[in-house]
């Protein structure tokens, strides 16, 4: 595992899509990998970002629909959306209020898919 | 003005707006390209549009702290779902009958000029449907669309002004040293990211940072700030949020399965 | 009270030949009222804008602590004010009023662009 091309895709998804502003990867059960933030603490970041997304799995798994696609939190200024990365990592996101959420998801796709390369998942 | 035609840049959206106009157009006209956004039209003249890229009334009233999140909740939940936020406002004292014109007339004139700038390559006009939420807060009586290509079109030339110093709509900005630029100018910060920050529409934000380029408050940069790796920091239960154990009723529904 | 009423109270002033609401966060007239082809609204609307800008950064340089009530500028056949207006929401707008120099009066016009000012801050 290379922790500058993680480095090298968060970045460039950032750049892709306008309004995100902080972008880290850590291992499904938190542990930091590699994190483009500034105005937040990335390893508890990282950690939260596995809770949510345990619980969002747990949620889709109790009402049977299916496989988990990303657990998106709204908030006043912006959001947060979790992708699971393979089966043993995630991609969490800080977007700001005006982030495009569909244009998000087509974009994240490939760069989900490359994560999971990269980390060998 | 000259008429934009379709081969000049823009000019398939702006043509294109401008022939709704002229056809007395009610509806919704949607925008593809670099980015995606609608214009809805009553009767030829614009009364919204919304874009990603550029704040709306709403950012705009709530980020820049003109209006407080309670009371924007509260006049939202009662008056939204009919569509009659606008008189909320105003009810409420929220808001002054010129305020509510400007901050319309400034939001939709904003996303259009965001949508022109970005690049439209497709638009697609569909009549007004049962179905669709009409826009939030419409101008009344809005802008008849050659006003708003007209100055739509002096935005783009004073952008393209700006674009050859090198500031663009996703250029990262930095401050100077000593600079008295505001400190979110953080070097991870496009003009996009700063408008949507500061409740500022986009082309207001790029004249601020314009006029603080040509004092030399600011640089202008291809790539973000990337901040130093981060030093591992011991996950112990001082640095990471603790909830009490067994407080969660999640236990009760969802029994705790080991991990296998 | 509405843009289009509040440039129509402008235009009662004795001598306005032209009168503009302008947003000088970006340059664009929000309403005008008279004008004509030997004054472009919009495009005084912009330009004024650089005006007022330049002077409020000019303010700030020389680290003066107040507030630009109005600028006037003084033709030989007309005056031309620009009366900033401090809005209740923080927009940043202000008043644009051309005046034929020979049938106004400077002092009454200040006036009641003053009070017009006040009716639009509420």
């Amino acid at each position: 595992m290379n922790k500058e091309e993680v480095l090298a895709e968060l970045t460039a998804l950032r750049k892709e899509v306008p309004g995100i502003a902080e972008a880290a990867t850590a291992s499904i059960d938190g542990m930091l990998i590699a994190a483009d933030t500034d105005e937040v603490r990335p390893e508890v970041l990282a950690a939260l970002a596995s809770a949510a997304l345990g619980l969002g799995k747990s949620a889709a798994h109790e009402v049977g629909m299916g496989e988990l696609r990303e657990v998106i939190t709204r908030c006043q200024s912006g959001h947060i959306v979790i992708y699971p990365v393979g089966r043993k990592a995630l991609l969490v996101l800080l977007g700001d209020e005006g982030l495009d959420v569909g244009r998000l998801h087509v974009r994240s796709r490939p760069a989900v898919q490359r994560l999971a390369d990269i980390l060998g998942l | 003005m000259s008429e934009p035609t379709e081969d000049q840049p823009h000019g398939v959206f702006l043509g294109s707006l401008l022939r709704r106009g002229r056809d007395g157009f009610t509806g919704t006209l949607r925008a593809d390209g670099a980015v995606s956004g609608t214009v809805t039209l009553a009767e030829g003249r614009v009364i919204a549009a919304s874009t990603a890229v550029a704040p709306g009334p709403e950012s705009l009233l709530l980020r820049s702290g003109r209006l407080a999140e309670a009371d924007w909740t509260a006049a939202y939940t009662d008056a939204a779902p009919e569509g009659r936020l606008a008189e909320e406002l105003l009810k409420r004292g929220l808001l002054g009958e010129v305020s509510l014109q400007v901050l319309t007339l400034k939001a939709l004139t904003d996303a259009v000029f965001a949508m022109a700038i970005c690049g439209v390559q497709t638009c697609v006009a569909t009549p007004p449907s049962p179905d669709e939420l009409p826009p939030l807060l419409p101008a009344a009586p809005g802008l008849t669309t050659r006003a708003l290509a007209d100055e739509t079109t002096r935005r783009l030339a004073s952008a393209s002004r700006w674009a050859a110093k090198g500031l663009t709509v996703d250029t990262y900005l930095f401050r100077t040293t000593d600079s008295p630029a505001p400190a979110t100018i953080n070097g991870r910060r496009t003009p996009r990211d700063l408008a949507f920050l500061w409740g500022q529409g986009l082309y207001a934000t790029l004249y601020t940072l314009a006029d603080l380029l040509a004092s030399t408050h600011i640089t202008t940069s291809d790539s973000p700030r990337l901040t130093p790796p981060p030093t591992p920091i011991p996950l112990t239960p001082e640095t990471l949020p603790q909830r009490q154990k067994g407080t969660s009723p999640v236990n009760t529904f969802l029994p705790f399965r080991p991990p296998s | 009270m509405t843009i289009e009423t509040t440039l129509k109270e402008t235009m009662t002033i004795e001598g306005a030949l032209g009168a503009a609401l302008v947003d000088y966060d970006s340059g664009m007239s929000l309403g005008t009222v008279g004008g004509g082809r030997e004054l472009d609204l919009d495009v005084a609307a912009a330009t004024n804008t650089e005006v007022v800008r330049a002077k409020v950064r000019a303010l700030e340089a020389l680290k003066i602590d107040d507030k630009i009530e109005d600028i006037l500028i003084s033709l030989s056949r007309q005056y031309h004010i620009i009366r900033l207006i401090n809005a209740a929401d923080g927009s940043r707008l202000f008043l644009y009023l051309a005046l034929d120099r020979e049938r106004s009066n400077l002092a009454l016009a200040r006036h009641t662009l003053r009070r017009i000012e006040s009716e639009l801050s509420v």
